[in-house]
């Protein structure tokens, strides 16, 4: 065992100490926050300072049309309406193995609720080991970034491709997990890729706005802390010293409090918030650009006795179309509903038809292996690789 | 009454004396409790069994499922998309070998991955006109074997024309003679297969 843990049991402590602390104080300041936001429901001067504060870089949400402490009901469900969820999995490149290449598989499920259908489900496997596909502009094989990010447009194609094809015959909600900004500002991914995938993503957005789909992701056990920033500006500036403010405030607002504990603190299981607009940041500049400009809401998706936030966001073209949003905020109540972990089910299962598990990468190495054997190439992983995996296999310590 | 064999799964593990099969779903023609089945033997012949345990394996997913009103889509999509493990034990009675039947173990038990059919109602017939098998299943350890067997014998019973009455009369002796010393269990096995 090369992880003793009697040397770290004492930061285990630490951390149990540090986690407790943090949950009573977010505990004690969800309230104010809440009370805040029910103080500044409706605020012309907040509303200024906020204009004011995003043309400074300011990061936080941007009140729309709602009441700040808005917590709706999610409109009743169709009879007839069809869910659409895709996620995806992959295998990275790696110069150590059998073979050079990488995969990208993508699930994807379609529940045409109402019907009593069976659910239509897919994986599409895909396996690049051309030069162009694996090598990065500096000649090693393609970075996990550039590869989640190729994936996250994979995922969204298909995603747009199913949507597009099902909203002909009802009313249908795409449902991706995660953010719904493609981040792709990132080291290893040159800016020629980047402005590919950008804009191959921007376009199955623009699918999925032509055909009028309620587009949503969804965000569990979310982190963000911009509404809490929202209630900072309007408690700890005035109109007057934005420029100040927004300069010299640094860190997280109020002791690290996120948005979650406000919520849960406000809304009923099933209720949502009022929508938010996401300010500007590095990865959703393009999407203001497209008419993509991302909004985000809040919804309880737990029990009576065990809130559940998440964070919901969605383009602009849903958050300000009554009937897409409703569509979306109804379908995401019923599908956490379905399982008791306060997860979309099509979600869930579109993870389930996409994951490549450890088994499964071993069989697929394996049939590279014969493969390779029987063209008279030798298939072996490096030495470092071959080496690590006998030393690992009988590790002592 | 089966006329044609019906593909019921792939054999996962075996040994001599029973193998097990795996299975992507509980319909109406995957065989049931006491069905006669067959899969290759790698000699080239065909070991002959009887269905003993189907067992829908613990899905963690399903469980979370249980308290909540779910809809018909989803229970469609667990029974028909996912990959529900049922798996399916089966007691092995007998083999066929260069056309003959024999009402005992094989040399060689299925190999992985083989493919598990039912028996044709023919192929009952002829392998019940024997009744060695009858102490295989009485003596089986992991199966209940007096439910096994009445189980068997019933499916006998329906594979022969006119509902096999004097079929059952005839295994009833069998019975009657097998399990003299014991007549609590004969009562219990007889009335499970009373015509």
């Amino acid at each position: 065992m090369t992880l003793e843990l009697s040397k770290v049991a004492p930061r285990v402590s630490e951390l149990g100490r540090s986690a407790a602390q943090r949950a009573s104080t977010r505990a004690s300041t969800a309230p104010r926050i809440r009370d805040l936001l029910r103080a500044h429901r409706v605020d012309a001067e907040l509303r200024e300072k906020v204009e004011r504060a995003v043309k400074l870089r300011w990061v936080g949400a941007i009140p729309q049309t709602e009441p700040l402490d808005g917590a709706i009901d999610p409109p009743a469900l169709p009879d007839r309406m069809t869910l659409v969820a895709a996620d995806g999995s992959q295998i990275y490149p790696d110069r150590h193995g059998v073979a050079l290449y990488y995969v990208i598989n993508v699930g994807s499920i379609v529940l045409r609720l109402g019907t009593g259908d069976t659910p239509i489900t897919e994986s599409e496997p895909a396996v690049y080991f051309d030069d162009d596909d694996l090598l990065g502009e500096d000649d090693y094989p393609a970075p996990a970034q550039a590869i989640n990010a190729r994936r996250a447009v994979a995922e969204m194609t298909r995603l747009a491709t199913v949507a597009v094809e099902e909203a002909k015959l009802a009313p249908t909600v795409a449902l991706a997990d995660g953010n719904i900004a493609l981040r792709v500002q990132q080291e290893g991914i040159s800016a020629r890729e980047r402005a590919r995938l950008e804009h191959d993503y921007l376009a199955q957005l623009d699918r999925l706005r032509g055909a009028k789909i309620a587009t949503a992701s969804f965000i569990s056990r979310p982190g963000a802390t911009s509404v809490v920033r929202l209630m900072q500006l309007a408690e700890q500036c005035a109109l007057d010293t934005v420029a100040e403010f927004v300069k010299h405030t640094k860190g997280r607002p109020y002791d690290g409090m996120t948005d979650t504990p406000v919520f849960e603190a406000l809304l009923e299981p099933g209720q949502r918030s009022a929508i938010f607009r996401a300010a500007a940041t590095q990865w959703s500049a393009p999407y203001e650009r497209a008419g993509h400009a991302i909004h985000f809401f809040y919804v309880n998706v737990g029990a009576p006795t065990q809130p559940n936030i998440a964070r919901v966001e969605t383009p602009e073209w849903v958050a300000h179309d009554d009937d897409l949003l409703g569509f979306a905020h109804a379908a995401l109540v019923e599908q956490c509903r379905v399982t008791a972990s306060a997860y979309p089910y099509v979600l869930t299962r579109a993870d389930e038809l996409a994951v490549i598990t450890s088994a499964e990468k071993a069989n697929f190495e394996q049939m590279i292996g014969v493969e390779l054997l029987r063209r008279g190439v030798e298939a072996r992983p490096s030495e470092k690789a071959a080496t690590k995996a006998i030393a690992r296999y009988g590790k002592r310590r | 009454m089966t006329d044609s064999p019906i593909r019921a799964g792939r054999v996962m593990r075996s040994s001599t004396g029973e193998f097990t099969i795996g299975t992507h779903l509980l319909q109406a023609d995957v065989p049931s409790f006491g069905a006669f089945v067959k899969a290759p033997s790698p000699d080239g012949g065909e070991v002959i069994g009887l269905i003993y345990d189907v067992l829908v394996e613990d899905d963690p997913f399903v469980r979370q499922m249980i308290g909540a009103d779910v809809k018909e889509e989803y229970i469609r999509d667990h029974r028909e998309n996912r990959q529900v493990p049922a798996m399916v034990s089966v007691l092995v009675i007998g083999h066929r070998r260069d056309g003959r039947i024999l009402p005992y173990l094989p040399p060689l038990p299925p190999a992985a991955l083989d493919t598990l059919v039912t028996c044709t109602d023919d192929e009952i017939v002829a392998f019940t006109e024997d009744f060695t098998y009858f102490r295989t299943v009485l003596n089986a350890v992991n199966a209940r074997p007096d439910e096994l067997l009445a189980a068997s014998l019933r499916h006998a019973a329906g594979a022969r024309p006119g509902g096999g009455r004097e079929f059952l009369i005839r295994a009833g002796r069998e019975l009657a003679r097998l399990l003299a010393f014991d007549a609590v269990r004969l009562e219990g096995l007889l009335r499970r297969i009373k015509p």
